[in-house]
C-alpha cells in the first residue's frame, strides 16, 4: 500500500511539471532556419547596417528526399534587411520569415570593407551576445560589398559559405576567428583578418556560364578594431609565419649555384617567440623552424651533396627572413600590434608591460627590435634525389658513364 | 489518496484452511475395507486411477487380501508385472504372518530399490498422484510406496535462448531430477547441497534449493528459505511464480533474480557462492543474488579467450547506454540543441525531417511502439509463418513509411540501432526493462531536452543504488566499489587472474584458485632446439 502511494505521488509529481513546462525551447528541426553565414555591410545611409543571412535550404536537398522536393533552384538562399543596428536588421529579417533563426551553425562572418573601416565592434558585440553563436566561427573582410559573396557559385561544396569555412580550416587563408579578435581587445583591438574578393569568371562546370568565384587577396589590418590597411598576399605569408599558422606553403627560391628556380613545399612549420629586455628596449626574437620538401627543381643543383643542400637552406632562410621582416616592419609602421606582442609582453616581461601598457603603441613603434631566426631544413628531395635530366657538365658526365 | 486504499484483504480473499492444506481425516484402523473405501472416496472419481484388489496366493497366506493403487500411464508397467509375478504371486513356502511378504519384497528385488513405507494414507495418496504405486495389506498398518513412476519427459536438447559457440550445448529440461543430475555431473563434491521444498496446495510442485555448503553464505540460504516459506499459493507452474514472491523490490523494472537454462551457468554461479532454485516443470532455474554487471556477462565470455571476451564485454556496456538513451538523445538534440550536431549532419537530418508531419517525439514513440509490436509479434507468431513479420516489418515500417514521408529516415536508423542494441544484452529480462525505461526517458527528452535526459538518468541511478538482491547491492562491485571484483565487470580477466571468488556477502573474499606460474619456454629451449 505504501509503495503504491509513493508511486502515485511520484507519478503526480512527475506529470505536473510536464504540463507546466510547455516545452519552452522545443522546436523541431524543420521549424528552424540555420544561418550558416552572416554578411554585414555598411548601409547606404550613415549609421545604417545591411545584414544578409545565408542559410541552407534542407527542403531543396533533392538528393535526400527524392521526388518530394521540387527540382531546380539552389539548396541555399539569403535574406537581407537593413537597420540602424545589426540586431534591428536581424529582427526585421526574422519578422518576414516563417522559421526561427538559429545561430548555432553560423561558422562564417563576412564584413564589408566600408563597415570594417568604420569599425567591427558592433559585429563582435552582436556575436558575443548570441549564446548559440560559435566563437570559433571565422571572420573575413570582403573587398567591396560583403553580400556579393553569397552569389558565388559553389562548385565543389554545397553552399558558398562552405568554401570560406573550408579554406580557413585548411589554413590556406588567414583564419581569424571571433575569439581571436575578442582576445585582442585588451591589446588595443589590433588584428589581422583574411580578405576576400569576388571575381567573375566563366565556369566550365556550369556549362560555360559566367559565375563568381572567391579569391584570397591578402589580409586586412585592424587597428583599434578598425580596418586601416592591407597586407599583400606575400606580406600575408610573412604574417602567417609569425602567427604560426603557416601550413601548406610553397616557397620558390633561386638556386644558389645557377640561379634557376627551385620550388620547396613547407611541410611542417613552427614559430617560437621569445622576448628579452635590453635596457630601455625589448628584443623580440622570432625563431621559425620549417621542414621542406622539394617539389620541383629547374636547377642543376645536386641534391645528393650535403654542401649544396646547405646552400639551398641558406637561400631559403634568407627568403623567409625577408618575408617575415617585411610583415613586421609594416606592423611597426602602422603602429598596429596585430601580432599581439603585447600579450607576450604581459607574459614574459610583466613589470615592463605595466609601465608600457598605457603607451604601448608608441613603445611598440620605437622600443621594439625584431630578430628573425629562420631555420629551414630540406627533409625530402622527392622520388629521385637529383634531377632525372643529368646536367651536362663534362667532368661529371665522364665520371658517371 | 484515499481511493487507492479501498482494496483491503477482506474475508472474501482469505484462504480457508482447506485451501491451504489438503488434510481430510483418516480412518483409524488398519482394516483394508475401511481404507479402501477411504481411498476410493478420495481418488475414485478419477477414471485413470487404478484400484486393484488381490488375494495373495502363498500357501501360508492364501486369501490374504491386498490392494494396489496407481495412476494409469504414470507407472512403468513392465516393472509392475515383474513385481506382481515374482513377488506377490510366487508360490513358495514363506514365513508365517505379514512379515513374510515384507521380507520377500524388501530382500530380493533390486529393481524395486527405494521402496518406502508409510502409515499415513494422506501421504500415500500424494505419492500415488506423483506416479508411485501403493501396496497395502489387510490388517497391516504399513503402506508400501513403490517408485515405479515412468512419465514421458523431453530429452535434453541444445540451449536455444543462451546459445554459445565454444561452450557446452546442453540445456535444462522440465524434469527436475534430470536437471539436478546435470548439476551433480558437474560438481562432484559432498558440499553440493540440495534441499527439497514443495509448493502449491494443488500442484504440490517439487522445488530444490541448491547451493555449495561453505561457499554459499549461510545467511543467504536462511533468507531464501525464509522468503520461500511465506509462499502459499494454489499452484506453482514455473519458477517465475516463486521469483515474484522473493524479489526484494517487486515494483522495480529491473530483474533481481537471474534465470538461465544452462547447467554450466548454474554450476558456475554455485561455485561463486550463489544459490539456485530449481522448480519441477520449469527448465529455467532461478539464481540469487543478482547484480547488474552479472546481467552483462554472457556464458560465452568464459569460453572465449579473455581478450576477445573483454572486447565484447566493453561493447555490451556501451550498447547498454545506446539502448537506453539513443532515441531520447536524438529527440533532445534535434529539438532542443541543434547546435550540438555537426553542420553537415544537421542539414542531412533537417532535409530528412522536412516532410515528416509529426514532431520528433511523436515520431520516435510511434516507431518504438511499432518496433516493440513487431518484436512481440515475431515471438508469438507460429514459426511456420514467422517470415511474414520480418517482411511486413522491413517493408512497411522501414521502406514504405520513409518513402511516404511519414517517418524520417534518421529516425528509422535510430530505432533499429536501439533495437539491435537491446538484443546485444545477453539477458532478455534486462533488455526488456531497458526498453521499457526508454519510453519515460523519451518523454522527458521531448519535454525538457538533455536536461530531462540527465534527470531521468539520475533517477534511474538513484533507484539502482537503492536496489538490492538478497542483500547484495545491485550495482556491486561498481557501487559500492570493490576494486578486487572489477576483474569480471568491464573486463573479463584471464582465468589465472581471477584468484578470489566474487564477493557477495560479508567482508572476506576467498581464494578460489592457487597462484600459478604461467607457461614459459624452458631455459635452454626444448629438446632438440
Amino acid at each position: 500500500m505504501a509503495i503504491r502511494r509513493t508511486l502515485l505521488r511520484l507519478a503526480v509529481i512527475g506529470l505536473m511539471p510536464m504540463l507546466l513546462a510547455g516545452c519552452w525551447s522545443r522546436l523541431e528541426v524543420n521549424d528552424r532556419l540555420f544561418v550558416s553565414v552572416m554578411y554585414v555591410d555598411a548601409g547606404a545611409d550613415e549609421g545604417e547596417v545591411k545584414l544578409t543571412l545565408g542559410f541552407a535550404l534542407p527542403n531543396r536537398m533533392t538528393s535526400i528526399q527524392q521526388g518530394i522536393a521540387g527540382g531546380g533552384g539552389n539548396p541555399y538562399g539569403t535574406m537581407s534587411n537593413t537597420g540602424p543596428s545589426i540586431a534591428v536588421a536581424f529582427r526585421r529579417i526574422q519578422a518576414n520569415i516563417p522559421r526561427q533563426i538559429n545561430w548555432g551553425h553560423t561558422r562564417v562572418v563576412v564584413i564589408g570593407d566600408k563597415l570594417a573601416r568604420q569599425g567591427i565592434r558592433p559585429v563582435l558585440e552582436f556575436i558575443t551576445r548570441q549564446p548559440a553563436m560559435q566563437l570559433k566561427g571565422f571572420i573575413f573582410i570582403a573587398q567591396g560589398e560583403a553580400h556579393r559573396l553569397s552569389m558565388v557559385t559553389p562548385i565543389m561544396e554545397r553552399f558558398p559559405s562552405e568554401i570560406l569555412r573550408e579554406l580557413a580550416a585548411q589554413k590556406s587563408i588567414m583564419n581569424t576567428t571571433a575569439r581571436d579578435l575578442l582576445m585582442s581587445e585588451p591589446f588595443e583591438g589590433d588584428g589581422l583578418i583574411g580578405r576576400i574578393s569576388v571575381d567573375e569568371v566563366r565556369l566550365i562546370s556550369e556549362k560555360g556560364k559566367k559565375g563568381l568565384t572567391l579569391n584570397n587577396i591578402g589580409t586586412g589590418i585592424l587597428r583599434n578594431e578598425k580596418l586601416v590597411g592591407y597586407l599583400s598576399a606575400s606580406e600575408q605569408r610573412g604574417a602567417m609565419w609569425v602567427k604560426d599558422q603557416m601550413e601548406n606553403a610553397l616557397v620558390t627560391i633561386q638556386s644558389p649555384t645557377d640561379g634557376q628556380s627551385i620550388d620547396l613545399y613547407v611541410n611542417q612549420a613552427s614559430t617560437r617567440i621569445k622576448l628579452k629586455q635590453e635596457g630601455e628596449r625589448v628584443r623580440i626574437r622570432i625563431s621559425v623552424r620549417a621542414t621542406d620538401d622539394v617539389y620541383s627543381s629547374n636547377s642543376a643543383l645536386d641534391f645528393q651533396d650535403p654542401q649544396q643542400i646547405r646552400q639551398i637552406q641558406q637561400a631559403l632562410n634568407e627568403q623567409l627572413k625577408e618575408r617575415i621582416e617585411r610583415a613586421l616592419e609594416r606592423s611597426q609602421q602602422l603602429g598596429a600590434d596585430y601580432f599581439q606582442f603585447g600579450s607576450y609582453m604581459e607574459w614574459y616581461l610583466p613589470s615592463l608591460w605595466k609601465q608600457w601598457k598605457m603607451d604601448w603603441r608608441r613603445h611598440y613603434e620605437e622600443d621594439v627590435i625584431f630578430e628573425v631566426v629562420p631555420e629551414a631544413k630540406v627533409a625530402r628531395t622527392g622520388a629521385i634525389r637529383s634531377s632525372y635530366w643529368k646536367p651536362i657538365t663534362p667532368e661529371e658526365g665522364k665520371e658517371q658513364r | 489518496m484515499k481511493w487507492i486504499r479501498t482494496v483491503k484483504y477482506t474475508g472474501r480473499y482469505r484462504r480457508s484452511p482447506a485451501d491451504t492444506k489438503w488434510s481430510p481425516p483418516e480412518p483409524r484402523g488398519s482394516a483394508l475395507s475401511e481404507r479402501i473405501s477411504w481411498l476410493e472416496r478420495q481418488l475414485a472419481h478419477s477414471s485413470d486411477i487404478v484400484f486393484r484388489p488381490f488375494a495373495a496366493e502363498f500357501e501360508a497366506e492364501a486369501g490374504h487380501k491386498g490392494l494396489i493403487v496407481y495412476v494409469e500411464n504414470m507407472i512403468d508397467t513392465s516393472l509392475l508385472e515383474l513385481m506382481i509375478h515374482n513377488g506377490l504371486m510366487r508360490r513358495e513356502p514363506s514365513l508365517p504372518g505379514d512379515a513374510s511378504i515384507l521380507a520377500a519384497e524388501n530382500g530380493k528385488r533390486s529393481a524395486l530399490a527405494g521402496v518406502r513405507t508409510t502409515t499415513s494414507l494422506r501421504h500415500a495418496v500424494l505419492a500415488v498422484l506423483q506416479g508411485q504405486l501403493l501396496l497395502l495389506f489387510d490388517d497391516q498398518p504399513d503402506i508400501r510406496i513403490y517408485p515405479l513412476r515412468k512419465v514421458e519427459t523431453r530429452a535434453i536438447t541444445e540451449s536455444t535462448n543462451e546459445s554459445v559457440i565454444r561452450g557446452p550445448r546442453e540445456a535444462f529440461v522440465e524434469d527436475i531430477d534430470t536437471n539436478l543430475t546435470m548439476i551433480r555431473r558437474r560438481i562432484k563434491h559432498p558440499a553440493l547441497t540440495t534441499e527439497q521444498l514443495t509448493f502449491g496446495t494443488y500442484t504440490h510442485t517439487k522445488a530444490m534449493l541448491v547451493y555449495i555448503e561453505g561457499i554459499c553464505k549461510q545467511e543467504l540460504v536462511r533468507e531464501m528459505k525464509k522468503r520461500l516459506g511465506r509462499v502459499e499459493i494454489d499452484g506453482v507452474l514455473g519458477s517465475s511464480y516463486l521469483e515474484e514472491y522473493i524479489e526484494d523490490n517487486p515494483y522495480s523494472p529491473f530483474p533481481q533474480l537471474q534465470h538461465t537454462e544452462r547447467p554450466d551457468v548454474v554450476s558456475a554461479s554455485l561455485l561463486e557462492g550463489r544459490i539456485a532454485l530449481f522448480v519441477d516443470g520449469t527448465p529455467i532455474p532461478i539464481l540469487a543474488p543478482l547484480t547488474l554487471p552479472m546481467l552483462l556477462q554472457a556464458s560465452e565470455d568464459y569460453y572465449q579467450r579473455f581478450i576477445a571476451a573483454t572486447w565484447i564485454r566493453t561493447l555490451r556496456f556501451f550498447f547498454l547506454f545506446v539502448t537506453l538513451l539513443f532515441p531520447s538523445i536524438y529527440i533532445a538534440i534535434t529539438t532542443f540543441h541543434p547546435e550540438m550536431l555537426p553542420p553537415t549532419l544537421l542539414i542531412t537530418v533537417a532535409a530528412a525531417r522536412e516532410t515528416t508531419p509529426f514532431p520528433a517525439l511523436v515520431e520516435a514513440i510511434l516507431m518504438e511502439l511499432s518496433f516493440e509490436a513487431l518484436r512481440e509479434g515475431g515471438l508469438r507468431i507460429p514459426k511456420a509463418i514467422g517470415q511474414t513479420v520480418s517482411i511486413i516489418g522491413a517493408l512497411i515500417i522501414g521502406q514504405a513509411a520513409v518513402q511516404a514521408g511519414i517517418v524520417s529516415a534518421p529516425m528509422v536508423i535510430v530505432v533499429s540501432m536501439t533495437g539491435i542494441a537491446s538484443f546485444i544484452i545477453p539477458h532478455f529480462d534486462l533488455g526488456l526493462s531497458l526498453r521499457l525505461l526508454r519510453f519515460p526517458i523519451m518523454i522527458m527528452a521531448g519535454a525538457f531536452g538533455l536536461l530531462g535526459v540527465v534527470v531521468a538518468i539520475i533517477l534511474i541511478y538513484i533507484h539502482l543504488i537503492n536496489l538490492r538482491s538478497f542483500g547484495t547491492p545491485y550495482l556491486s562491485p561498481l557501487a559500492p566499489l570493490r576494486p578486487e571484483d572489477l576483474k569480471d565487470v568491464l573486463v573479463r580477466a584471464p582465468w589465472w587472474k581471477m584468484r578470489t571468488r566474487p564477493h557477495l556477502h560479508g567482508t572476506a573474499s576467498d581464494q578460489r584458485e592457487a597462484a600459478i606460474k604461467l607457461p614459459q619456454l624452458p631455459e635452454g629451449g626444448w629438446d632438440g632446439d
